[in-house]
């Protein structure tokens, strides 16, 4: 397991490449990249919209590279660029209007069709990946920047332009459908009725 | 609740979530993401290049417009510059009407012209030699300006370049002979400036006239 914010570049490549060197650009790309793209796919679900963000995002990333003062490590400086392409998409009304048309197709169920290819098929891992798949996109984004990437509730309101209630409402109630999802016979009663 | 439970649960899944976290490769190297980012660049240059042109072209329009419609008000203003300037008669008769000191001096320029319209140096020829006469003309004209209705919301652009501009006029040709009166100039270069000042004057009643028949 390995999180973007964990992501090392040396300071002298990260120098080079912030003065414009090719061989130090590609070795930041190389570093970073699989981290921008993994969480990209992971907040956004599809492979498409993933690719599109991920370019968008790595241009970003070299346009603004000589802005970049090096207070935080580079990996973070990184993923709040991706986290903030992401939650632009899922904001848009066009990814919106997509999500509308998906979820009215009478095909495979929708935890199917919004679940993510995966690579490594443990079934464990299967039924994360299909446990995640039935989130809604925001639901989903909040849950990993929780739980994965570690983000307080504070930051995700910030990001989102929520409240922090916002943020904890969301993550309690995409809680109780994965507790659902994994343990469907478990009654949860509340009371006991004497 | 089993709030403990819960917990226990949440956290499992939070650790099977980060476990699914690096199991993603990059869709591409860094040769193919560079040949990407400069198609994106060509296009959003393209792009950019199309949209000065629209603008530039835009602005072409805009201001040949401008130019046509400035020289479209430009054509009244200088009617009174032209040798024989057309004078309605009506408009005469009424700056006579609103002050009688004048009215021997209005029918003179209207009985000038046998089609009941008098050329611009006819009234000229008919205001120049009485000084006193000329004067109280222009007095009179001025009077009828003053008693006009306030201008219609809606104008048109054409009638009123004409008159803001024989207004411009008026008044700098005022500032003039303030400033000649002030140095004590010669009696006919005074004399010029008035008679030329009273010519406007005419040519906006006119003008103002027309307007009035106009919107009625």
């Amino acid at each position: 397991m390995s999180r973007l914010v964990e992501t090392a570049v040396p300071d002298d490549v990260l120098n080079a490449a912030r003065q414009g060197d090719q061989r130090a650009q590609a070795l930041l790309y190389e570093a970073v990249a699989p981290g921008v793209f993994a969480l990209i796919r992971r907040l956004t679900g599809g492979r498409a919209q993933a690719e599109d963000l991920f370019q968008d995002t790595m241009m970003t990333v070299y346009q603004r590279l000589a802005d970049f003062r090096g207070e935080a490590p580079v990996g973070a400086w990184v993923r709040q660029i991706a986290v903030t392409k992401c939650l632009m998409y899922l904001r848009s009304p066009w990814h919106r209007a997509r999500m509308s048309l998906d979820l009215t197709g009478p095909d495979e169920p929708v935890s199917d069709r919004l679940m993510p290819s995966i690579q490594g098929p443990v079934a464990e891992t299967l039924d994360v990946e299909r446990a995640m798949a039935t989130l809604a996109p925001t639901a989903r984004a909040i849950v990993w920047l929780f739980e994965v990437e570690g983000y307080s509730h504070e930051e995700i309101a910030k990001a989102f332009g929520r409240s922090v209630s916002f943020s904890k409402s969301q993550l309690a109630r995409a809680h109780a459908r994965l507790r659902e999802w994994f343990e469907p016979n478990v009654d949860r009663q509340t009371c006991t009725l004497i | 609740m089993y709030p403990d439970i819960d917990r226990q649960q949440q956290q499992r899944i939070a650790d099977q979530l980060r476990r699914l976290s690096g199991d993603f490769q990059q869709p591409y190297g860094w040769e193919e993401f560079q040949r990407r980012s400069r198609e994106q660049s060509d296009a959003l240059r393209q792009g950019r290049r199309w949209g000065f042109a629209a603008a530039a072209a835009s602005l072409l329009i805009i201001v040949s417009g401008i130019a046509a419609l400035s020289r479209a008000s430009r054509v009244p203003a200088l009617v009174d510059a032209r040798p024989s300037p057309v004078v309605d008669n009506k408009a005469s008769a009424a700056i006579a009407s609103a002050d009688p000191a004048v009215a021997s001096a209005a029918p003179a320029v209207a009985s000038a012209a046998p089609d009941s319209r008098a050329t611009g140096s006819q009234v000229r020829a008919a205001g120049e030699p009485k000084a006193g006469g000329a004067d109280s003309h222009v007095k009179s004209a001025e009077h009828w300006l003053a008693s006009l209705p306030p201008e219609p919301i809606i104008v048109k652009f054409g009638t009123r370049a004409a008159v803001t501009g024989l207004e411009d006029r008026i008044a700098q040709l005022d500032d003039l002979m303030t400033a000649a009166n002030a140095r004590h100039v010669q009696p006919a270069r005074l004399s010029a400036l008035q008679q030329e000042r009273g010519r406007l004057v005419d040519s906006l009643v006119q003008v103002r006239y027309a307007e009035a028949l106009a919107a009625e």
